[in-house]
């Protein structure tokens, strides 16, 4: 058993994935990947705000043509200033929902056919929650 | 000049970050067991729920009245908390003090004055848009003065949450209309001891004489005279470099497979960091714990958890669970490990940390604390264990009306509604 005081650790990020230089179908693999020692990290790439950014389920299918299905992992980030087009989580009368800005015809977008977009007016309470920065769609163990 | 920031009805308010449907609605937290009412926002305080009170005698009012009750949600009070002091941190001119869980001084030295109203603001906006957390920012000469300013921002709408005291008129308007029970530092002895001397205002206290009292508290109270006539004598707690983490591991002398192994592991290691801990006098605010297996496997793995106690804990129980309850969290079924471990964070001294109301860190647990470790040290360490060292079963609290985990919990993330 030790117990020793340490000086403070970065340990922010608990995600590292190991980085191989050469390309994965490239035959033999350079004989270098073995002594590779850094490491990639997944959430660098997907967060820029982490203190800002929360983790969000998708459930429903009204924004499929634009990549978000049913069970998706949303990267949701509340620091940036939502701007036309972008994908945003907003709370419409309270509830949360996920839509595409329209600013310009004052309006929030499905990306379903199927669906209307919703006219923001005077009386429709709208508070965006964030701008969906990534959807993270898991392939593996999942029926078509 | 110093800034003190302080979140509105905090843990009310956290209940309201991820239910947007609940920013209008009144919200009362609950205790441990979902005993008493430990935090209300201004409308439920509006519709006559009393704060510390038993929650079973207010069910009719709130039933009636239509507030939503919540028991008390630690993982999500703490998260937000250190999201929002990071966020501060970030923003700052210079090094903050993270002065309990919803409160923070930021120093605001070498910022020209014109400019201390627009950041002041400019923070207050942040953390709205960034955590959905309200936030008064007061500014003043000193910290007493900076926490008398949080009165004003509470007070008068018209200044929009953000109180500048850059001018003695300015202090002293605001000294004659805030209870002396408001001056920081004044506590209820103190207060009845004033009264009995006619003095009910911050104004009043500032007039007093150093003789008469130092006669009446000492130098603290002198102190806090001289803050309240703007002269800054007590400086930023920074927290200090060294000692800020007591860490604990060892390797198993046998790779290990089974999580109850791992978690009396992570008790023990827990429990030992703790008496490490008490020893020093201090109390820790997070607490981290890892697994990992043998660097040699070739299913190499390792995970770790942060756990937050918002009051601050050295009571090796809370630690303990807490790491059992991260080994429980990290553990995969099929691997080989290696090693456990414990880290303490945020440690501070324990005379300096403001107790957290919703933490029952009262003083039977110190005194169980201290029985222990005396025991401890007397007939040898180990003698005297808890359970869950030797792989007890957990045992949970009541936390019937708990909102989800929604920053901490993979099966707890808030649910979006995409039609």
């Amino acid at each position: 058993m030790k117990i020793i005081p340490l000086a403070p650790a970065a340990t922010q990020s608990r995600l590292a994935l190991p980085f191989f230089l050469s390309k994965v179908a490239a035959g033999f693999p350079s004989p270098a990947d073995d002594y590779l020692d850094g490491g990639l990290d997944l959430n660098e790439h997907l967060i820029e705000h982490p203190s800002a950014t929360y983790l969000a389920r998708a459930d429903g299918d009204s924004m499929i043509e634009l990549g978000i299905f049913c069970g998706d992992l949303l990267v949701v980030d509340r620091a940036l200033q939502p701007s036309d087009g972008d994908v945003v989580v907003v709370a419409v009368d309270g509830q949360l929902t996920i839509k595409i800005l329209d600013l310009a015809h004052a309006q929030l977008l499905p990306a379903n056919k199927r669906y209307r977009p919703i006219a923001i007016s005077p009386d429709t309470q709208v508070e965006t929650e964030g701008v969906v920065v990534h959807t993270i769609h898991t392939l593996k163990g999942r029926s078509a | 000049m110093i800034g003190l920031c302080d979140m509105r009805s905090f843990y009310a308010s956290c209940e309201k970050v991820f239910r947007p449907d609940l920013r209008g609605a009144s919200v009362v937290v609950l205790s441990n067991n979902d005993g008493v009412i430990v935090a209300c926002d201004p409308e439920s305080k509006a519709a006559g729920i009393k704060k510390f009170e038993p929650y079973f005698k207010q069910l009719e009012l709130i039933e009636q009245a239509g507030i939503h009750a919540f028991s008390s949600n630690y993982e999500l009070y703490g998260e937000i908390s250190s999201r929002i002091m990071d966020t501060l941190a970030a923003l700052a001119p210079n090094d903050i003090e993270i002065y309990s869980i919803d409160e923070c001084f930021i120093d605001f030295g070498g910022v020209p004055p014109e400019q201390l109203k627009p950041l002041g603001r400019s923070f207050r906006d942040a953390i709205w848009q960034e955590q959905r957390i309200r936030m008064g920012v007061s500014i003043g000469p000193t910290k007493t003065l900076a926490k008398l300013g949080q009165y004003a921002t509470k007070v008068l709408p018209k200044i929009e949450g953000v109180c500048v005291l850059e001018h003695e008129h300015q202090w002293q308007w605001l000294a004659e209309r805030v209870a002396v029970s408001e001056v920081w530092g004044v506590g209820r002895r103190l207060t009845q001891k004033l009264k009995a001397m006619g003095i009910t205002t911050a104004a009043g206290l500032a007039a007093m004489s150093e003789a008469n009292a130092r006669a009446l508290q000492g130098i603290t109270l002198v102190r806090t005279i001289q803050e309240l006539n703007g002269e800054a004598v007590i400086d930023m707690e920074l927290e200090p470099p060294p000692k800020q983490q007591i860490i604990s591991s060892r390797s198993f002398g046998q790779k290990q497979t089974h999580l109850q192994s791992l978690q009396e592991a992570a008790s023990n290691h827990a429990a030992r960091a703790g008496e490490k801990l008490r020893a020093q006098s201090s109390v820790c605010y997070r607490l981290s714990a890892w697994a990992e297996t043998s660097r040699f496997e070739t299913n190499r793995y390792s995970d770790d958890l942060c756990m937050s106690f918002p009051g601050g804990t050295a009571d090796s129980r809370t630690l303990s669970r807490a790491a059992a309850d991260v080994m429980a969290r990290v553990f995969r079924q099929g691997l080989r490990y290696a090693k456990v471990g414990v880290v303490l964070h945020d440690i501070r001294a324990a005379s300096f940390s403001q107790r957290d109301l919703l933490i029952p860190e009262n003083r039977a647990s110190g005194q169980v604390m201290q029985l222990m470790d005396g025991l401890n040290k007397r007939f040898g360490s180990g003698s005297v264990k808890l359970a869950r060292q030797a792989g007890a079963t957990r045992f949970a609290m009541r936390r019937q009306l708990k909102s989800p985990n929604y920053l901490n919990s993979w099966h707890d993330l808030p649910r979006i509604r995409v039609n």
